[in-house]
């Protein structure tokens, strides 16, 4: 029976201390392997009554320069519900990293091969990773409505940015050129193909 | 990477015997072309001569109407140099748009023009202010210098000492950068020295650099962005990748052509 920090056997006044048996089922050489294995192991699953449901609002502004198809984001706002956060600095991380993700995706990142399946975009030469001068300063913040489903009120927060950038990024770039036939990478190529495609649609309409 | 035997000559005499006596020697300047592509194995030279050692191939000086740069300075002196802002800033300009900090401490003038990279800046600095390429051997203007795509007229054992700049009116680059590899995608280089006007393009062409006369022609007529509005260069002799079609990149061919002359008028 574990009790106060002690096991004690039922109906005896012997008993150990935590420390004592953790420590002595690590000891080397004091088992006799066929009998008994060191260490002490003991595993649970905890299931939840349902999942949590993070929930939060991004704000992208960007620039695009309507001759070259050049997009650049200026200005980045999220606020987002994590529920109880425990340590505010690595969820902003998280935020940030996130959302350095998704706008390597919305903007950058593609993976193409050629007609003989062979990969050509196989170096960073090739493929675009986002760098530090791809994003504005980040204005992050977070409100707090704890989740019902774990009695800590937690929720997920590690790909908040990573869902909610691209969809940011590429609302931002559809509503400044006026279309919304638009694929992701929106390299300035694309755009600025979507745009050269929107004004010979408007001429001929 | 292949084993290969590597040369350290104190002189360019040295260098060039040890090119012209090796077989399969290749000349390293700052590498960074040269050292990736023995990693991948795409080249195996069975010799290298390391020009790092070599006096006499740095440094940067006005000789009268002439900017002189040494073909082994690094990317970030000529960007840095108080006598390239000076004199020609333009060119200062594109060597800090070259690469990173890493490749502007390792790159130099004398291996970015000798390789001819199709998007590399420093042949659209060249051909755009018509400098002169001096080499062991004999002077060569930069309209007779590059070939087509890394081709150059240099001879095997021929090495780039140093090039010369003559000082022009005005001048500026406008790149438009890979996002990946920080090359150019295109890059125009515009000068206006009294009636000689030069626009040389980098990254755009399927042969490497070149000048576009139409633009010329008409910037002669009246130096100004607006010389140039409604001007366009066929798409037919572009380049086309991954990167950019070649309709895209004769498109941005003129739109930085109009910036870079914006951007020389101040």
């Amino acid at each position: 029976m574990f009790q106060d920090g002690k096991f004690t056997v039922a109906g005896t006044d012997k008993s150990a201390a935590w420390g004592d048996v953790t420590l002595n089922a690590y000891i080397a050489h004091k088992f006799v392997g066929e009998e008994l294995e060191p260490g002490l192991k003991e595993g649970a699953f905890y299931d939840p009554v349902n999942f949590t449901f993070p929930a939060g609002c991004h704000i992208c502004e960007v620039e695009v320069d309507p001759q070259t198809g050049d997009s650049e984001i200026v200005a980045w706002t999220a606020v987002d519900d994590f529920g109880t956060v425990i340590n505010p600095m690595i969820v902003e991380g998280q935020v940030h990293g996130g959302i350095a993700q998704g706008v390597g995706q919305a903007l950058l990142e593609s993976v193409i091969y050629d007609k003989d399946g062979q990969l050509v975009t196989g170096s960073l030469m090739d493929y675009c990773m986002p760098r530090a001068h791809n994003l504005p300063t980040l204005k992050v913040d977070m409100t707090t409505t704890k989740s019902p489903s774990n009695p800590l009120g937690i929720k997920g927060c590690g790909e908040a940015g990573a869902i909610a950038a691209p969809v940011a990024v590429i609302n931002a770039i559809t509503d400044a050129i006026g279309t919304e036939d638009l694929a992701m990478p929106a390299t300035a190529q694309t755009v600025w193909q979507a745009l050269q495609k929107a004004n010979s649609r408007r001429q001929a309409a | 990477m292949y084993a290969f035997t590597q040369h350290r000559p104190a002189t360019v005499r040295q260098a060039a015997s040890l090119l012209a006596k090796e077989e399969e020697a290749k000349l390293l300047a700052g590498g960074h072309t040269l050292i990736p592509t023995m990693k991948l194995r795409l080249a195996g030279p069975k010799h290298i001569v390391d020009l790092s050692k070599v006096e006499g191939l740095t440094g940067i000086e006005m000789t009268g109407r002439s900017l002189i740069i040494g073909a082994m300075t690094p990317h970030v002196e000529v960007a840095t140099s108080p006598v390239v802002k000076e004199n020609i800033p333009a060119l200062a300009d594109l060597a800090g748009k070259i690469g990173d900090p890493a490749v502007r401490h390792r790159g130099t003038i004398g291996g970015s023009i000798a390789n001819n990279d199709p998007n590399a800046d420093y042949p659209a600095g060249v051909l755009g202010l018509g400098a002169t390429i001096v080499t062991n051997k004999r002077r060569i203007h930069a309209d007779q210098f590059f070939k087509g795509m890394f081709e150059t007229a240099l001879e095997p054992d021929e090495i780039i000492t140093k090039v010369q700049f003559p000082k022009v009116n005005k001048a500026a680059y406008v790149k438009f950068p890979n996002p990946a590899s920080r090359y150019a995608l295109v890059g125009v280089f515009v000068s206006k020295r009294s009636s000689e006007i030069r626009v040389a393009v980098t990254g755009a062409g399927a042969g490497g650099v070149f000048r576009v006369p139409t633009f010329e022609e008409a910037l002669k007529k009246r130096f100004g962005a607006k010389s140039l509005e409604g001007l366009t260069i066929p798409a037919d002799g572009m380049a086309s990748d991954i990167h950019g079609s070649a309709e895209y990149r004769a498109h941005l061919v003129g739109v930085l052509a109009r910036r870079a002359v914006a951007a020389a008028m101040g």
